[in-house]
């Protein structure tokens, strides 16, 4: 344990901890848009500023030492905040998240030249970020600078892609555009069709792409992810009742499982789950 | 010839310094890219061919030899003879009958290729009688231009290689960075951190395995000192890593290079050869423990993968994007293990020191900058090229002493030290001696060393638009300051040289600075508003004169400036046949007059004249 003080009041931190991660434990407000819980820092939005020695640091990638002395709320912190806010609200004027967080410091318009054109994209690249988190990476930055994007791979339908809607549902300024219907999703001008249920085959909520993916990753067969929600649900209750009627034979095959009708093999990968960043 | 000990290697070195001693004459062919661009193969091949129809051996008396760059491009291609120390310039390959005919054979010198000293118009004959030489201290460029960069025995022959000997004979690690935080030997790529106590923190580091990078991705403007190092004496560069490798305990290196630079590619990859199959590289280097090898990768002409991080991503095949700091690449770099990165000449530097000691290394320079720094000296100079001089000279030293002063005669108005991301430095600065500090505080940077010199008919602000946008090209995109905050910049800047700028625009550029400076996540964005405060800071009255009275001071900004024709005019019409768009009229013998509806201010009419009677308004 360190102790680091935050706007003159002493916070114990945990070596590893990064100044943003104490400041969200103890509800001191700094505001963030390229940090993502489930994601490596990135340290690109520069919103999380604080200062430490007279020195403007993103706090999202700044790692705890003993007798840290940080500022939040100082003018050059503000200042600062207030110019990255400034320059998204130009580069997004109509983006919702960006206005409403512009408002916070006191910025309604933008003085600089606003780009009426653009999309609401801030290049955050969380898109991209839990997309390769995810095993998939079938989106990634285009060109460089000013000129910068969010795309696919030579512009055209992402080979890797399987659909799965993460880059969209975690877009901070919903800029990722997808359409969705009972029989299936397009997301980066790609259609993709649901896949069936292995049991009563009506439509799942997975992709059939998202089916062949996680039964990839995870070593399970494929019948295990494709079901959908009212056969999983039953096949839990079956699982459920099982364990209550017998449960010493459950723990006997803890590790062998059978899930309802399937038996499906030792797991030998566990399931894909975003790990929180720890730094070595 | 592989070495087995320290010995060995000795022995190889004093007789390959007895060889060079026999050398009577060397006729040395520059053969750095600028001079191999404009034909010195060429002229090679013809000093061989007439050497030969005269039935002229070479041998130990007389060498023909390629060379490295001599820094003094413009003149080139560079023809040199030794012992007399010859210097012949701009030479063709019809003149290789005569210099074999006059100057080899019968020790004659040829009054056409002589340098003419602009300054005095004398011709000169004497390479280090050039002022642009005379004035010069050369330890990190000593050996570009004097050997064969693709000959390991030349290196030898220069005691190449003794400081590697030395090192593994008489000092440990430790040792070794005493040494060189001694000398004080600061880097020299941009941020000027001392070197040893960079060593220092990665010798600190407890880890399987460690690298040293040799940063070769010069991609300021205008500079090339990197390049002809790489170019011109690849071994320096390759004995420095050697011995930093060595202090820190890495046993891989990587050179890292940009992709615009084949020439000192294939040397450095010759040198690497050589000094393989010489077991000065390789496994247990000389018969000690100490191992290392190196291997090459090429840049993608990416100017922020100078930048150290984003350096380390390129290595590694992904975007060339800048790390967060901490952690610093000496404790978490190149695949997450403890890495150096130094700069070709920082690393050039290192065999001086161990040869020469740390105490005479100390002994040159100014405050806490020592030893000596190259300069790429362009612009609107005389004498433009690579110039190295202890720290502490002045600018003046080097502009007016070395460059030879402005264009001209032209009154000076500023230098840009430190590439795009430096700062402007007025007159009033000009004897203020160069180190890294006097600079910093002066609103500019060391940087990598390039040194652009302008005369009163530069636009400030028109400099510092230049240099934004140049940034903004080259800026990665990821973080907001930087990626967004430049591009602003360059809206507003435009608008000032366009004579749209509004009295406010200095106000949000000043506010600008403050969050791209404070806010920007690499060293690229945060020294990217030198150029506008520095600007600003000395020239803001060419600001105003943009904005409020609608005037370019320098007669740069197309839109704010008017060609007119003073009383000067003779009648000589030849602006009238120079306008491209003849709106230029007169009579012979009489004063002319430009019809400013039609003109399209291309400054065709301004360059013709020879009676200064146009003027820019």
């Amino acid at each position: 344990m360190v102790t680091i003080t935050i706007d003159g009041i002493e916070y114990e931190a945990r070596e590893g901890q990064t100044v943003l991660d104490v400041a969200k434990e103890n509800n001191i407000p700094i505001p963030s848009l390229c940090h993502h819980e489930a994601l490596k820092p990135w340290g690109a939005c520069r919103m999380c500023v604080v200062e430490l020695n007279g020195k403007i640091m993103a706090s999202c990638t700044l790692p705890v030492a003993k007798d840290q002395n940080i500022k939040t709320k100082s003018e050059l912190v503000k200042t600062v905040r207030k110019v990255v806010l400034n320059l998204l609200l130009a580069r997004c004027p109509h983006s919702k998240t960006i206005q409403q967080l512009a408002r916070l410091y006191g910025i309604t318009k933008t003085t600089l030249k606003a780009d009426e054109g653009r999309d609401n994209c801030i290049l955050c690249n969380v898109c991209t970020r839990v997309c390769a988190q995810l095993g998939s990476s079938a989106i990634a930055t285009v060109k460089r600078g000013s000129e910068k994007e969010i795309g696919t791979p030579f512009g055209e339908k992402p080979p890797d892609c399987i659909g799965c809607l993460s880059c969209a549902r975690n877009c901070p300024t919903e800029t990722i555009k997808f359409e969705e219907t009972d029989a299936g999703r397009i997301i980066w001008n790609k259609s993709f069709e649901m896949a069936e249920c292995s049991i009563c085959k009506a439509k799942t909520v997975l992709t059939k792409e998202q089916v062949v993916f996680f039964a990839k990753k995870s070593g399970l067969p494929e019948e295990y992810f494709a079901k959908c929600d009212e056969c999983a649900r039953k096949e839990t209750a079956e699982t459920f009742a099982q364990l209550v009627i017998n449960p010493g034979a459950h723990i006997m095959k803890a590790w062998g499982f059978t899930f309802g009708k399937l038996e499906a093999k030792a797991i030998t990968a566990s399931p894909v789950l975003p790990q929180k960043f720890e730094r070595s | 010839m592989r070495f087995s000990n320290t010995k060995d290697l000795g022995t190889r070195i004093e007789s390959a310094k007895a060889a060079r001693q026999k050398v009577k004459r060397r006729l040395l062919v520059c053969a750095g890219t600028g001079c191999i661009a404009n034909g010195s193969l060429e002229i090679a091949d013809a000093l061989q061919k007439e050497l030969d129809a005269r039935g002229v051996k070479l041998n130990v008396e007389l060498s023909l030899k390629k060379t490295g760059c001599h820094g003094f491009c413009e003149h080139g291609p560079l023809v040199t003879f030794h012992p007399e120390e010859i210097f012949y310039q701009r030479v063709n390959a019809k003149d290789a009958a005569e210099i074999v005919e006059k100057t080899v054979l019968k020790g004659e010198v040829i009054d056409r290729l002589l340098y003419t000293d602009p300054t005095t118009k004398q011709k000169v004959t004497k390479y280090f009688d050039i002022p642009f030489y005379a004035k010069q201290q050369r330890v990190v460029l000593a050996n570009c231009g004097q050997i064969d960069p693709a000959a390991i025995d030349d290196y030898f022959a220069v005691g190449g290689y003794s400081a590697l000997k030395k090192v593994l004979e008489e000092k440990n690690p430790e040792g070794v960075i005493s040494a060189v935080e001694e000398a004080g030997l600061r880097g020299r790529g941009g941020g000027g951190f001392t070197t040893g106590k960079k060593w220092r923190i990665c010798r600190g580091q407890t880890s399987d395995k460690k690298y040293l990078i040799c940063n070769g991705d010069e991609g300021d403007p205008g500079a090339f000192m990197d390049r002809s190092i790489m170019e011109g004496d690849p071994h320096a560069v390759l004995e420095g890593m050697m011995i930093g490798a060595y202090a820190i305990g890495a046993n891989e290196g990587v050179i890292y290079v940009r992709h615009e630079y084949p020439l000192a590619v294939k040397h450095l990859e010759k040198a690497i050869a050589d000094a393989r199959a010489c077991g000065i590289l390789g496994e247990n280097i000389l018969g000690s423990n100490f191992s290392f090898d190196v291997s090459i990768s090429r840049g993608g002409g990416a100017f922020v993968c100078g930048e150290e991080t984003a350096l380390l991503n390129s290595v590694m095949g992904e975007t060339g994007e800048p790390r967060p700091r901490p952690p610093y690449p000496a404790v978490e770099g190149l695949w997450g293990k403890p890495t150096i990165i130094n700069n070709v000449e920082t690393l050039a530097n290192v065999p001086t020191i161990i040869n020469k000691g740390a105490k005479w290394f100390n002994g040159l320079g100014f405050k806490n900058s020592h030893g000596t720094k190259v300069f790429s000296l362009v612009g609107k100079v005389r004498n433009t090229g690579l110039v190295e001089v202890p720290m502490g000279a002045t600018l003046r030293d080097i502009i007016f002493g070395i460059g030879g002063g402005i264009l001209n005669d032209r009154p000076f108005k500023a230098v840009q030290t430190g590439g795009p991301s430096g700062g402007c430095i007025p007159a009033s600065a000009l004897d203020l001696p160069i180190d890294y500090e006097t600079l910093t505080e002066n609103g500019s940077m060391m940087g990598s060393g390039g040194m652009i010199v302008m005369d009163d008919r530069t636009c400030m602000v028109d400099v510092a638009k230049y240099f934004i946008k140049f940034l903004m090209g080259e800026s990665c995109g990821k973080c907001v300051p930087c990626r967004e905050g430049l591009r602003q910049m360059s809206y507003i800047l435009e608008n000032i040289t366009e004579g749209k700028g509004k009295p406010e625009d200095i106000e949000r550029i000043r506010e600008l600075s403050v969050g791209i400076l404070n806010g920007s996540l690499c060293a690229l964005g945060q020294t990217a508003v030198n150029p506008v405060l520095s600007t600003l800071k000395y020239f803001e009255n060419e600001y105003h004169a943009h904005i409020k009275d609608h005037k370019c001071p320098g007669g740069v900004c197309k839109p704010l400036i008017t060609y007119g024709i003073t009383d000067k005019c003779t009648g000589c019409t030849v602006c009238a046949r120079a306008c491209p768009v003849n709106c230029i009229s007169g009579e012979k013998k009489k004063l002319h007059l430009i019809d400013q509806k039609k003109c399209t201010k291309c400054g065709a009419c301004f360059s013709s004249c020879r009676f200064d009677a146009i003027e820019v308004k």
